[in-house]
């Protein structure tokens, strides 16, 4: 058999030595027959080297290290999984918790403040001013008609707030499910 | 979106299928799948990727291996044959792989609850 083939099925057996021995001759036996088979039906044995690929590749699929493509270890895969991991943890540890709670308390807020106004002003509308409700700048305070506009508007502001927040969750969660694909494509394809 | 992508996936959950498929018809040794796949460039695949299935199957007791010498002074073949597991898990696939033909179909003519009695 040409030396070049043989070389390969050395350089497979090489890399299965963690096999038991059984097997591993049993496997090189197995491309030994189809390398011979491939050279019967007229290819070349550099055509035959081509066809079987990488015989770190071929090896390592064996491994089950990767079934497909990229078995060995790179930069790249290593690169993205820190990643990942970082923008999840990081996100999962602080920007989650942060704008789900603000995301709440700006919604809450947002419908407590008009309702607030409105109490007011019709209290005001019976004949009782109760100031303890009210929009303050420094010393001057907005009478009851003025701060049930202020209420409107404040609340409407914090509600919106409030939602951009739980958006911007959304918005996280779902990529962080959509960089776990991408990790998991970059694993096994 | 990718073609490529989504291709390589169906390639990859059906080619365990495929393999039992033609196993199941008569023994076959490796370079005899690898060339019958290659009729349809859909499950056309390599050497690095059929002999590690073929080796899993076989631990999973899906198939059994024999050796088996050739006449024409080549060398020896490995050859796989299926296993009464194998048949069980082969039938089982088929079924389902009808059942998603069928749901695949009604969904290209159409089908959907409101018209759901057309695809019975």
């Amino acid at each position: 058999m040409d030396k070049r083939l043989n070389d390969y099925l050395d350089k497979v057996e090489k890399i299965l030595k963690q096999l038991p021995a059984a097997e591993r001759v049993d496997i090189v036996r197995e491309i030994k027959s189809e390398m011979l088979e491939l050279v019967e039906h007229g290819l070349s044995p550099e055509q035959v080297l081509e066809r079987l690929g990488d015989p770190r590749k071929l090896a390592k699929a064996y491994l089950g290290v990767a079934i497909t493509e990229s078995a060995q270890f790179s930069w790249r895969k290593l690169g993205a999984v820190i990643s990942f991991y970082g923008y999840a943890g990081l996100g999962g540890m602080i920007l989650l918790p942060t704008t789900s709670v603000i995301a709440v308390a700006f919604m809450i807020s947002g419908v407590l403040c008009p309702i607030a106004g409105t109490l007011r002003l019709m209290l005001f509308l019976l004949g009782r001013d109760i100031p303890q409700i009210g929009v303050s700048i420094g010393r001057y305070s907005l009478g009851a008609v003025p701060t049930f506009f202020a209420c409107i508007l404040v609340g409407v502001l914090l509600f919106l707030a409030g939602w951009g927040c739980w958006k911007l969750t959304l918005w996280f969660i779902r990529s962080v499910s959509r960089r776990k694909r991408g990790l998991n494509q970059l694993g096994t394809a | 979106m990718n073609l490529e992508e989504w291709k390589s996936q169906i390639k990859r959950g059906t080619l365990e299928f495929c393999i039992l498929l033609l196993i199941q018809r008569k023994p076959r040794y490796g370079y005899e799948l690898i060339s019958q796949l290659e009729r349809w460039p859909m499950v056309a695949t390599k050497e690095s990727t059929i002999y590690p299935l073929l080796r899993r199957l076989l631990k999973e007791g899906c198939l059994d291996s024999f050796w088996q010498e050739t006449t024409q002074g080549l060398p020896p073949r490995k050859y796989y044959s299926i296993t009464q597991q194998g048949m069980a898990y082969l039938e089982e696939m088929s079924a389902q792989w009808r059942e998603l033909s069928q749901a695949i179909a009604a969904m290209e003519q159409g089908g959907d609850e409101d018209d759901g009695q057309a695809i019975e």
